[in-house]
């Protein structure tokens, strides 16, 4: 490997200000005489300043509460994302339904569930609707059909966040 | 790791694993189909990654992740940014002609150079983000991806010569990302 090729390799590291102080100063020596590594710099030097001044987009609002609810759904019954987006409207709606018929029961602490289920059930049964509903507004939101959106947007980030308190991730080999 | 623990997390990485997909796939809704899926696996797995070492755990998923994604699609690249919807809400509130030109010049080349890195190696387009966007430094990216940092020159070193070939070819002198057109 000539001077050079060892130089250009540098570069990184010597704009980030990563090499030790004889390194700088070795490729500083070499730059000062060499134009051709001078050009190399010169390009180093505006990769680093377009990709370093690209703007940062803003976190997504519901995403948050996305990541929330899939983290609630045991590993084997996450769907791929984009089987989810493919649901149709009216399956949407349906899922829609039902999960507001069982979310007032499932999630008051004061009326209660049945008491005739066991706390296993009910857990179950308040993950799944957590999650039908999150799935349903997310779908309908990428439909654009926004009403349900912005019937549940007070509700539900509210009722995903309750329930993720509630509810460690199983892991195997784990103790929750 | 609890509840508390993971919103902790969640919030002071989302903004940086969420930028480095966009950035890497260039296209939103992967962007946020991976970071929602390194969150959920990095709650999954709590119980071997230290609270420390969390961070660069998620950079590592999110970095595979985005690899395994742009080689399933290798045959149907997109073109996020392109018209960029984000540009006109960039442009500074006064009046000044030339810094609106700027700005939308500056736009101009990052998505010239994109567009060029949209041509490397998946892997090497993730490890230029992390250094030049997300300022990492070469040792850091070298644990989340596994490499030495020596291995990490080469691969930018010849990242940078192909991006100067392929600007080239289309008629970008050098670089040339920062050639005045007007």
């Amino acid at each position: 490997m000539n001077g050079c090729q060892k130089i250009e390799l540098e570069l990184a590291a010597y704009c980030s200000g990563e090499l030790d102080p004889a390194g700088m100063d070795m490729v500083r020596r070499h730059l000062a005489g060499c134009a051709l590594c001078r050009e190399e710099l010169g390009r180093e030097l505006e990769i680093r300043g377009i990709l370093g001044t690209l703007p940062e987009h803003e976190f997504p609002e519901d995403l948050e509460h996305r990541i929330k609810a899939a983290a609630l759904r045991p590993v084997a019954s996450i769907p791929p994302a984009r089987h989810r987006r493919r649901m149709t409207a009216v399956l949407v709606l349906a899922a829609a339904s039902l999960a507001v018929a069982l979310l007032v029961p499932a999630l008051d602490p004061v009326s209660g569930p049945d008491q005739s289920w066991t706390e296993e059930e009910i857990a179950a049964a308040r993950q799944e609707v957590m999650f039908t509903l999150a799935l349903t507004a997310k779908v309908i939101d990428r439909t654009q059909k926004n009403t349900m959106v912005d019937v549940f947007a007070d509700k539900l980030p509210h009722a995903i966040d309750e329930s993720f308190k509630m509810v460690k991730p199983k892991t195997p080999g784990g103790n929750g | 790791m609890d509840h508390a623990l993971f919103t902790q997390l969640l919030e002071s990485n989302r903004d940086r694993v969420y930028n480095q997909a966009l950035y890497c796939l260039r296209d939103p809704e992967d962007a946020q189909d991976v970071t929602q899926e390194a969150f959920v696996k990095l709650w999954r797995n709590y119980e071997n990654i230290a609270p420390d070492k969390a961070a660069g755990w998620l950079m590592r998923v999110n970095h595979n992740l985005c690899i395994d994604l742009i080689r399933r699609r290798q045959s149907q690249r997109k073109n996020f940014g392109y018209p960029d919807p984000d540009v006109l809400e960039r442009l500074p509130d006064v009046e000044s002609g030339n810094r609106i030109e700027e700005t939308l010049r500056l736009d101009q080349q990052q998505r010239t150079l994109l567009n060029a890195m949209d041509t490397l190696p998946p892997e090497t387009r993730s490890v230029m983000m992390m250094h030049y966007f997300q300022e990492m430094k070469l040792q850091e990216i070298a644990e989340v991806v596994g490499k030495t940092v020596s291995a990490l020159k080469v691969q930018i070193h010849r990242a940078r010569k192909s991006l100067r070939l392929v600007l080239t070819a289309t008629s970008e002198p050098g670089l040339g990302i920062k050639r005045e057109t007007g």
